[in-house]
């Protein structure tokens, strides 16, 4: 009885204590902690008192919980898929290396366009028939703009390339803004290009004057950085800014490129906090920073150079880098435009001038086996089941031995990445059940298409091949015949010998 | 080499001996060494227990701000793990009077952790009710209000 009452007198004491505690809470303790919230649970919580609710609501208080989030863990990485039916699909993220998460997100959206990248955390889309759709993916907020003038010009003509949309914020005014940059030729317009951007003080697009003196690549997605949007020029490849908050277009500097021949295989992105300008043919990939700590001076850093010839499987679709992850590791992505199908891989590469010793070796290695595959990669499709995902990341991570009994391969009809002992001779597809023929490197023919011209696989040996596309069927003769595939490659390296 | 000690008392006035170093990760005492040297602290907000965790905190930081190697150096990955474990032992009324002697005493790592536990305790609750139950705070909204604020959150796409 009287542990009983001493206990209940303890608990007493200590509700007493608490309260007293709570009460000398200062307020910026309380926003310390709340900074370190997640968006979600913060409009949730606004509910607890007025106190809390006052101090979410506060923009000071929102831009410190951006930066404190932004700190506190990695990047998180989120990719957009659109779709406009009801149809709700769950993914969960994919976390790759420590903190950094990858979430891939199904959005119901009329729109079928998506600027790249993002800001703050916002995305945008856009469409002829809807207009632009500021979205946070984080709060499912969205607010729609009225159709700026092109987009109705658009819905009474077609262009390709369609032109695209720049998102980005006025840093000294916190404002966001939408911008449409396009060469005025194609639409009987005057001057040069035409700039139309989104005012949300009067809710309507105005024309900025003067615009780009040069011609843009209309190719190319605009970037956005720092305050400012970037596109890449035609034909002369120099990079053009335009300060959002002075609303002013400049000419920085030149590309590291000249005399693209396919102005669709160069573009910009952001790694690493630089802006950073890319070529990507079939082949490889380059990616060249742009340095500016050198004061006024610019100066263009290569930040490395992909191999992809025997990573056949990526080639039709366009890689896109996203991010550095842990200084050496290349973090790309890319859509399969036909399946709309998510993937994303890690190249490790040298990806810096400035490396610990451990990286050089590695470097060196790597010039020395310049002919040889490209350095380690680790792939996966997404959306995936989880378990999926951690066995194709495991196989690609252990060691040489354990490779050796787990080949992988792609999907022929869905291009799922799948992975099966080696030596088996069909691959059932998980995903759309296709069964699939195994063809080892050195079991691939390659025969040019004697009526299309078309490069045809086939299984080495066979007598005759019909192509895929034209239904002709080619006979393989001594003089239309090729070594195997990996004659051509080159010895197949170990993943030990490469890393 | 002999190092220099600091006398800090607790509010039941139980005095603590440290090394300087150890109490120099808080600013204030930092401030307070200077201007005062040679003297005992008063620590008047504090009890002895949170005093004792503090320094218990700076001790082990120490170790690992020093990097010299001829201790028990661990790596930052693990002594993020420590500080887990830290926070981890201790009860909610008794975290918040640590978070604010950090708080008082101006340790910027020590704040950042429990901070850190009790946002993380915070999300992991179900709803307002549930939170302000735990941190007791008094609910100054209608329910009229209430009801409002989980209106804007249905965000329809």
């Amino acid at each position: 009885m009287l542990t009983s009452h001493g206990s209940r007198l303890e608990l007493l004491l200590l509700n007493k204590k608490r309260s007293s505690v709570k009460l000398l809470l200062p307020d910026e303790v309380i926003e310390l902690i709340l900074e370190r919230l997640p968006v979600m649970s913060l409009l949730r919580f606004k509910s607890v008192s007025k106190k809390w609710k006052s101090t979410v609501e506060d923009r000071r208080f929102q831009e410190r919980q951006l930066i404190c989030r932004k700190q506190s863990r990695g990047p998180d990485f989120l990719f957009l898929s659109l779709r406009d039916d009801d149809q709700n699909i769950k993914n969960a993220p994919i976390i790759f290396s420590r903190s950094e998460k990858i979430y891939n997100i199904w959005f119901r959206s009329l729109c079928r366009s998506i600027c790249h990248g993002s800001c703050d955390g916002l995305v945008c889309l856009y469409d002829t028939r809807v207009g632009v759709v500021v979205a946070n993916p984080a709060t499912r907020w969205y607010q729609t703009f009225p159709l700026a003038r092109i987009q109705q010009l658009l819905n009474h003509m077609s262009v390709s390339p369609v032109p695209k949309l720049g998102f980005g914020k006025d840093k000294l005014k916190g404002t966001y803004k939408p911008v449409f940059l396009y060469n005025s030729f194609g639409f009987g317009l005057d001057n040069v290009t035409t700039c139309e951007l989104f005012d949300v003080s009067t809710n309507a697009w105005r024309y900025v004057r003067p615009a780009s003196p040069y011609r843009i690549n209309a190719y190319n997605n605009p970037v956005y950085f720092d305050g400012s949007l970037y596109w890449l020029t035609e034909l002369e490849e120099k990079v053009l800014s335009f300060d959002l908050h002075s609303e002013t277009f400049q000419v920085i500097c030149k590309a590291p490129i000249a005399h693209v021949r396919d102005p669709s295989s160069v573009c910009m992105c952001i790694l690493d906090n630089s802006l950073c300008v890319l070529e990507n043919n079939r082949f490889t990939l380059k990616i060249w920073s742009l340095d500016c700590s050198g004061g006024n001076t610019t100066t263009w850093k290569k930040l490395c150079s992909l191999d992809l010839t025997s990573r056949s499987f990526f080639g039709e679709c366009a890689l896109l880098p996203i991010a550095i992850l842990d200084k050496t590791k290349l973090l790309l992505g890319s859509s399969h435009e036909c399946t709309q199908q998510l993937r994303v891989m890690i190249a490790e590469a040298e990806t810096r001038g400035v490396m610990e010793e451990e990286m050089q070796t590695q470097k060196k290695e790597e010039e020395e086996e310049e002919e040889g595959p490209p350095p380690g990669w680790e792939s996966t499709v997404l959306p995936p089941p989880i378990s999926a995902v951690t066995t194709a990341v495991n196989s690609t991570t252990t060691t040489t031995a354990e490779i050796t009994e787990m080949a992988q391969m792609v999907c022929g009809s869905c291009r799922r990445l799948l992975s099966y002992p080696r030596g088996t001779k069909h691959v059932k597809c998980s995903c759309c059940q296709t069964v699939n023929l195994v063809l080892e490197a050195h079991q691939v023919g390659q025969v040019k298409c004697s009526s299309c011209e078309l490069l045809l696989m086939y299984p080495y040996g066979a007598p005759s091949v019909r192509c895929s596309s034209c239904k002709s069927v080619t006979d393989i003769r001594e003089d239309n015949k090729r070594p195997p595939w990996s004659v051509q490659q080159g010895p197949l390296k170990t993943f030990s010998s490469v890393r | 080499m002999s190092k220099k000690m600091i006398v800090l008392k607790s509010s039941e006035g139980v005095s603590f001996v440290v090394e300087e170093a150890v109490a120099r990760q808080s600013k204030i005492i930092s401030f307070l060494v200077e201007e005062f040297p040679d003297r005992e602290l008063p620590l008047t907000n504090m009890t002895s227990e949170i005093l004792r965790k503090t320094i218990e905190y700076c001790k082990k930081h120490v170790v690992e701000d020093d990097g010299g190697g001829d201790s028990s150096s661990s790596s930052s990955g693990d002594l993020k793990e420590w500080d887990v474990k830290f926070v981890a032992e201790i009860d909610q009324p008794r975290l918040m009077d640590l978070l604010m002697a950090a708080n008082y005493l101006d340790i910027p790592s020590l704040l950042d952790v429990t901070c850190q536990k009790v946002a993380d305790t915070i999300a992991a609750c179900n709803d307002e009710k549930e939170i302000r139950a735990t941190f007791n705070i008094e609910n100054d909204f209608t329910e009229e209000e209430v009801e409002a604020i989980r209106m804007e959150n249905q965000y329809p796409i």
